[in-house]
Order: structure tokens, then sequence, then C-alpha cells
């Protein structure tokens, strides 16, 4: 035994050809099927950028994009809308966060109902609904000119300004989400280390909790940034009308301009997705970082919340104020319009004289009902593809499967596409299709999966990576195949991510709009396309009255399957 | 040991993992029918990866695995046999009881996806056999959740017996469990293990653990198997200073041989503060070489002047501390800049700073190697950072 001779050859093993290669055939299966899911419409929009009118190569398309001085005063409007409406989400979001998840602030219910509402709320509703209340017949203009001055308007919310604090409010919510679970991580023991240490509670928000999260917000700022400069609904809503072009809106306009300028918009696509390739880059970087700050504090959490003594209704009133503004006013403002028969001022007299019309029209035309037929089977079907396709994805990642090295890349590829930029590719791929696919609801089915896929894969990792390895080894120990690990171990261990990443999915697709605007045909339309169409044509009430539907509808749904899931994750970890 | 089959059959196993320092170089042994065998060791000394190529988790480098008249993996013959069809039974470190599935579905999982097909009388039949060899009858019903630590592992363990396998591995098994459940569990496992006459491979890292419970011990470090016997072997008899120092409180003072020295005889050492002594060598030595000596406190008698025995090495030292246990008294004494401990009965008090004289038989003082990459000074700061490492 105590001889051990190390230099005497022994045969070294490597497993046969034949099983070399069925071990790694799964992985790379999946790996050419994300491929071939992915990289088109990237090579697709290159391809018609260099593409002259007699289909030779040509640089014309970019060098009349970079000629026209129309493209910086787009970009200057898309990243200082960007920007002024990121700071604006990052302070109101996170600072609601932080009094919910780190203070005894009351009412901290109302923050995440308010939160959870918007999710399942078309972006459509609410801009119009603020275009209503800022607008010149609306509440804020009319008791502006009830006080002061009688003919003017206190706000024009066909502004940049306008268009800022729209989007801020929207994306208030979100931010709020994911940056209350990063205060919810973050370790109470830092901070009663600086209090003991003699730091003031300010002193310790600002030199401790700040610093700790610094990481984490500038990551999501970043994100929320490039999400910005993507943003379709309210550049097209609010911009468009009032002449402020952004780069989301040019392409959309070079696609419906009667012939379609392809090429342009092509390169134009070109150009946003690279430098939404170069932000996400930074972003990816940021977000490691912030990962390497959040894992010092991964233990030993104890839910213990500063006292605000007598801040404490300041706090208050900051959470009413956040509720009031990013859920009860809209909402109320989308339910007065449609409820009366033409726009006008929130009054009594308008109050009086309250109408069901625009119900009764929604109701009685077999259209809409197709509409939300439409919309539920494309959002349910590139939900479930999506989250079937990325949780195989994500288990062969995760458990580091012979041949997966890709999957991770490829599932993240689609970030780079701005939905517009999809828009055009998925256009111009389908008018290249054999198969008459043009303007049906598959080529918008389509592009939602390439869309979401990264979303996700983001639920699938995160829901693998908590399941102990041994779960899965001691199936398979205990005699079960790889497939039969997977149906009948992993798949109901993690169950709830795949339901909350599916929720989310069918959520923001039933909402979308920038790619279904351009890929909608006569017959294939979906909900938040029809209202976007009937706002353009001015039935704002039908729209208002579609939207309270259609909100109360996905939220119901929305409801019912957060509190399968609760029950599920409560069963499974014991409660 | 019912027959002199062998049962088990490891040779030549290696698994490497690029780039790191972990895995297993070489790995040989043979078990008869019914072993309860324990690799032991410090953690990265490769002894779960062993266990894991045996399982059919890691495939290996090289080696050869057979059981019986099967062949689990043959590196030469490229031989390999999956591991969900190698009819093993594991208990795993961290229990691995899947929280979705009740008690009796975790341990019917087995019966359920093998091969074999079970008739649903018969899965209910084994399934309450197993449960009831582990004492969890009544529990079928129960969410694994709703289990306590040492109830889940009790589960893992019928889920393990319940096909009865013609192995079983136990990776850690008792790691999780507070110190008063984990004695109660050591007795049961062995008990239950005799009872089944199953071949066991038990990882640890637990040196009282596998002192109790094996019939045969393999000690591992950086990947080699440096002993292997019966406890009593690699208690009385460690095969070097490695082995000498993990295996529990033991003195390990570094030293110099003086003159060569043949095998199972007497020689002298120079430990470091110039002091000879006499100890008892198991293998031959040549001058000069830096050895230890290992000294176990319970061997070390105390008094205030010394007693002149026969055989005996006689040390001057003074009281440094001294811990009561009750039935005995720990000290600490220091002979030269060298600390040494020496448990003696209560009844023999010493004054701290004392000066006492330390007294062992030549024949408990054992010179031992050191091995090649072992670092001697390490030995002496005791198995903690050992385990740690």
């Amino acid at each position: 035994m105590s001889t051990l001779d190390l230099a005497a050859p022994l045969p070294v093993y490597r497993k046969p050809l034949g099983e070399r290669i069925l071990e790694r055939l799964p992985a790379i299966v999946l790996s050419v099927i994300l491929a071939a899911i992915v990289i088109p419409p990237v090579i697709v929009l290159i391809r018609t950028s260099l593409r002259g009118e007699d289909l030779g190569f040509t640089l014309a398309n970019y060098a009349m994009l970079f000629n026209d001085p129309h493209l910086y005063v787009s970009a200057w409007n898309s990243v200082s809308f960007a920007a002024l409406a990121m700071v604006l989400s990052l302070v109101n979001g996170g600072l609601v966060a932080w009094l919910v998840e780190r203070t005894n602030v009351p009412f901290k219910p109302l923050a995440y109902i308010s939160a959870i509402i918007s999710l399942g709320t078309p972006y459509i509703i609410y801009v119009s609904a603020w275009l209503y209340i800022l607008g010149r017949a609306g509440p804020v203009n009319s008791i502006y000119r009830a006080l002061a001055d009688s003919s003017g308007t206190f706000f024009n919310v066909y502004s940049i300004t306008g268009m800022v604090l729209i989007e801020g409010f929207l994306w208030s919510p979100l931010v709020f989400l994911l940056l209350s679970a990063t205060f919810r991580r973050s370790n109470a023991d830092m901070e009663e280390a600086a209090r003991m240490a003699g730091a003031s509670v300010f002193a310790t928000v600002t030199r401790i909790s700040l610093r700790l999260a610094l990481p984490a917000i500038l990551g999501l700022g970043l994100f929320v940034f490039i999400r910005n400069l993507e943003a379709f609904d309210v550049p097209v809503l609010i911009g468009t009308p009032s002449k402020i072009s952004l780069l989301t809106t040019d392409i959309y306009l070079s696609m419906t301009r009667v012939p379609p300028q392809m090429g342009h918009a092509s390169a134009f696509s070109v150009v946003l997705m690279v430098v939404v390739a170069v932000l996400l880059h930074y972003y990816g970087k940021l977000a490691k970082h912030a990962e390497r700050f959040a894992s010092i504090t991964g233990k030993g959490y104890r839910p213990r919340p500063f006292d605000l003594g007598r801040g404490r209704w300041i706090g208050a009133a900051l959470i009413l104020f956040n509720g009031f503004v990013v859920l009860i006013l809209p909402l109320a403002a989308i339910l007065y319009n449609s409820l009366t028969p033409f726009a006008r001022p929130m009054n009594l007299a308008g109050l009086m004289n309250l109408t069901l019309d625009h119900y009764r029209a929604v109701f009685a035309q077999a259209y809409y009902l197709e509409l939300a037929l439409n919309t539920l089977i494309v959002a349910v079907a590139s939900a479930t593809v999506a989250m079937t396709i990325t949780s195989i994805a994500a288990w062969m990642s995760v458990r580091r499967w012979r041949g997966s090295a890709l999957l991770d890349q490829l599932t993240s590829v689609p970030l780079v596409f701005p939905g517009i930029v999809l828009g055009v590719a998925m256009i111009e791929m389908a008018l290249n299709f054999p198969l008459p696919v043009y303007g049906t609801l598959w080529v918008i089915g389509f592009a939602f999966v390439i869309r979401y896929l990264p979303y996700g894969m983001r639920y699938s990792h995160a829901g693998i990576i908590q399941i102990h390895r041994e779960l899965e080894d001691a199936a398979s120990i205990s005699g079960a195949t790889k497939v039969t690990t997977l149906k009948r171990i992993l798949v109901p261990l993690i169950s709830p991510s795949l339901i909350a990443g599916w929720l989310f999915i069918f959520l923001i697709a039933a909402k979308e709009l920038s790619i279904a605007v351009l890929l909608a045909g006569y017959n294939a339309k979906t909900m938040s396309v029809a209202m976007f169409d009937q706002w353009v044509n001015g039935a704002g009430g039908e729209v208002a009255a579609m939207g309270v539907v259609w909100t109360a509808a996905m939220t119901l749904f929305t409801a019912t399957l957060y509190i399968i899931t609760r029950r599920r994750t409560d069963l499974i970890s014991g409660k | 040991m019912k027959n002199v089959q062998p049962s088990l059959t490891v040779s030549g196993l290696s698994k490497i993992y690029l780039g790191t320092t972990g895995g297993v170089r070489q790995a040989d042994f043979e078990l008869k029918n019914g072993t309860f065998f324990t690799l032991l060791g410090p953690s990265g000394c490769g002894k779960t990866t062993t266990l894991r190529c045996i399982a059919g988790l890691e495939t290996p480098n090289t080696g050869a695995i057979r059981l019986g008249a099967t062949t689990f993996f043959d590196a030469g013959t490229g031989q390999h046999i999956p591991l969900n069809r190698r009819n093993i039974g594991m208990v795993f470190q961290s229990y691995a009881i899947w929280p979705h599935l009740t008690v009796f579905e975790n341990v019917a999982f087995p019966l359920r996806v093998g091969r074999e097909k079970y008739t649903s009388t018969q899965v209910k039949e084994m399934v309450e056999k197993a449960l009831a060899s582990v004492d969890l009858m009544g529990f079928e019903s129960r969410s694994a959740t709703q289990l306590s630590g040492g109830q889940q592992q009790r589960v893992a363990l019928a889920r393990a017996i319940v096909k009865t396998p013609s192995l079983l591995l136990l990776d850690e098994p008792l790691s999780n469990l507070d110190a008063l459940l984990r004695d109660e569990m050591r007795a049961e496992l062995k008990s239950l293990q005799a009872r089944l006459g199953v071949t066991t491979i038990y990882v640890t890292h637990d040196q009282a653990e596998a002192l109790e419970m094996s019939d045969l011990i393999a000690v591992m470090n950086k990947g080699l198997i440096v002993q292997m016997g019966t406890p009593q072997d690699i208690y009385f008899r460690p095969a070097n200073g490695f082995v000498a120092s993990f295996m529990g409180s033991t003195n390990v003072i570094q030293a110099k041989v003086d003159a060569d020295v043949p095998e199972d005889a007497f020689g002298s050492v120079t430990l470091a503060s110039g002091r000879k002594i006499a100890c008892r060598f198991t293998r031959s030595m040549k001058a000069g070489e830096t050895i230890v000596v290992s000294i176990r406190p319970e061997n070390i008698a105390l008094s205030l002047t010394p007693n002149g025995g026969q055989n005996v090495n006689q040390i001057q030292g003074t009281i440094k501390s001294a811990g009561f246990l009750g039935h005995l008294i720990r000290y600490e004494i220091d002979i030269g800049g060298q600390l040494l401990h020496a448990n003696v009965g209560s009844h023999d008090v010493f004054e701290k700073g004392s000066s006492v004289s330390v007294e062992f038989d030549f024949q408990n003082a054992l010179a031992l190697t050191v091995d090649e990459g072992d670092d001697a000074a390490e030995f002496g700061r005791g198995r903690r950072n050992q385990v740690a490492a």
C-alpha cells in the first residue's frame, strides 16, 4: 500500500466516440435551434442596410443617415429623454423601495399592489390617462385655470418634459420591484455596525446603505436608460403629435412611409443596435460588480427596519403620493374617460353625465373579442415556448452539460434588439419567407419568443441555481434517466420560477406595442395595436373602455396565478 | 464478513480536475462482502471524488471499478455502466430529500423509475420495510419538508436501501446533524449496516466516526491513500506523521534521527531543543532524516521528582496551564520551547509554573516519517487546520 508508482503508464479513459457525440448532442442541438432563432434578424438587418435599390452593395444608407442633421436632433432628444426619465424613475421608485424595505413606514402593501397592477396595464392606457390628466382639458390645467390664469395652460404635456414625466412614472413600479429585492437582501448588520460606531441615520444611509447598494443602483440605472432609449410607446404617442422626433419613432416612420424605406430603417436599426450592444456590455460589467457586492451580504439577514420617528409620516405621504400617481390617478382618469361620452374636464357636470356607451361599443363588436383572443393566443404561446426553451437551456448551462458553452450567450443576443428594430428585421424576414406568413400572428409570436428569451433565461437560471445538485444526483443514483429526472424532480421543483417567468413574459407580451405595431396584419392585430389604432383615430373613449376591461382581466389573472405560485412555493419550502 | 469473495475492487483509480489541486491521484483497494469501509481525510484529499467515481457521478481518468463479476468501469477496455444502472444506494451530505414529494414517494422513487417494474403492492411492502428499518413508520404521508434533520437523514437512508442495493455509499451523512444526534445515528447506522450485510463505503473527515464505525479505514491525503487498516492499526500504528496527527489529539514533535535505525527497533532522536530521546521505529531510517515523534497525551506521566524507571524517557518541564476535565486534568507543559499535552488522572494536581518531570516509555514515543510535500510544523498545530485546509 505504501509504494505508489505514479510513473507507470495507466490507460487513460476516453469514452468511445459515439458516446461522446451522444453526450454532446442534446446541448448542441439546442444551441443550433437557438442560433437559428436569434442570429437571422441580425444578419437580415445588416444585409438590408448594405443593399442599394439595385440590390448591389452600398454604404449609401449609412451615408444618408449620418449626413442628415435630423439624426443628431433625434439622437439628442432620445438621449436626454432617456436620461431624465431614468433619473425620475430611479429617484421615485428607489425612494419608495427603500422606505418599504428598510423603514417602518406605514402603507407598505399599497406600494406592492400599485407595482403589480401596473405591470398588467398596457402602456398606452397609462399614457392616454396621463395625457388626459396633464392635457389641456385635464384636471391639472383646469385647476390652474380656476385658481390663477383663466386662459393659460400651466403645463404643456406635449413636450420633452411631459414625455419624461410620463416615462418616468411608467418605469417607477419596475424600478421599485427590482430595487426592493436589492434592499431586502442587504445586511442589516452593516447598518447597525455603523449606528454603533456613532453614525446618525442620515450618515448611515448615505455612507453605508447607499454605498453598498450603489453598484446595483448604477446597474439598474443603466438598464432603465437602455430601455428608455428603446422606448416606443411614449415617443410615438406624445412625441410624434408634438413633432419631437426620437430614434425609435424615426425608424417607425421610415417603415410606415409609402413605399417603406427598408434600407434606411435597417441602417438606422443597426446603428441603434450597436449603441445598445455597447451599453449592454457595460451593464454586464456593472451587474457582475453588483453581484460581488451582494454576495457579501447573502447570509445572516434579519429584517430590522430603521425607525423613522416623526419622519414616518413624511414617508407615508410619499408612499401614498406614489400609489396615487402610479395607480389611482391614471386608473381614475381612464375609468372616467371610459364613462364620459366625449373627453371633457373632470367636473360635476361631467360626473352627472356618465354613460356605458363605450363599453357597449366594445362588447358589441365581435372584433374586440377576436382581438382579445389573438392577444391571449400570442402571449400564451410565446411565453410557453420561451420558457420551455430557456428552462432546458438553463438546465444544461447550470449543470455544465458537454457542448452547452454557447447557450448562455445565445439566449442573451436578443437583448440588443430594441423592439422596433426587431420589428423591422422580422418584416424583412417574413417578406422573404417562402410561406405567406407576413401579417399573421405567427410572425408576431415568433418575434415575441426572440424578444423574451433573455427574460425567460433569467427566471429559469435563477430557479435552477437554487436547486441543490445532489437532488438530481440522488434521482440518477435511484435509477432515473436524465429525462425522468427532468420531468419528475427538476420541473416540479423549479415550477415557481417557471410560472413567475411565464407570467412575466405573458404580461409584457400582452401589452407589447413596438414589435406588434409593425408586424400586425389586418386580421392579426393584438390588443395594444388595436388600442393604438383607435387612439390615432381619435376614439379615446373606446380605448379607455377597452383598457379598463383589459387591465381588470390581466390583474385578475396575475393575482390568481400569483396565489397559486405562492402556495406551491410554500409547499416546497415547507411553510 | 460473510464470505471471502471480494465484493468491490478499485484499482489504479484516478480522477484529476484540471487546474485544481483536488481529486484523487491513485486509489487501490479490495473490499470483502459486507465490509464497512471508511475513506477518511481532510477536505480536498480526494475521498469524495473516489466515492463519486464509484457511484458513477464522475468518470475516472484511469483505473477500474468492479463489483463482484460486474465491471462498473474499466479505462482499459472502455467498459462503462451509467450510474442509473449500477444499483447503488447513496446518502448525500445534504440528504437530497425531494421537497415536493411525500416521505413515501421519496422512498418509493427508486422502485418507480428503475428498469425493474414493481406492482403497487410490492412497492408499498418494500417502502414500508425500508421505513421500518430506519424507524420511521407512520411518517409515510408527511411532506419531506416537515421533517427534522435527523428524520430527513433516515428518509435518505431508507431511500438508499429500499432496493437492497449491492453497495451503499454514504457521503458525510452525519456532518449536518447536531452532536447528540450524531452519536445516536452512528450506532444506528452501524447496526443497520450489519443487519443488511451490505458493503458500505463511508466518507468522513471525523476520525472518531471512522474509528467507531469501520471494519476498515483508508486514510487519504492529497489524492493518495496513505494508510489502510483496521481502526486499531490506524490508531496505534500510524504509517506516518500525517496519519498520527490526523487521528487525533496526539503530541507531534519535530526531531532528527541521530544514527541509522533498522526496522522495528529503538533509536535515538534529537528534538529541536537539543534534547535526545529514545523512540520506537516501525521502519528503517537514516541518520539525519527529519521525522516527527508522536506521543499520546494519555501515555505521559508527570511527577515532581524523576522516578527513573527502565526504558523511560525523562524530560524536565514547566506547567504552563491546566484544564480540569473531571475524570482527568489536561496539562500544557513547556519542555524547552516545545509544548506538550498530557492527560493525567485528576488526583495528581500540579500548580501552574511548577517544575515537573515528564516521563514516557520508549515504547510510546513513535518515530514517524514525514512524507514529501507534508509540512511537519503543520502537524504540531493539530487537526483543526488540516480539516479546514
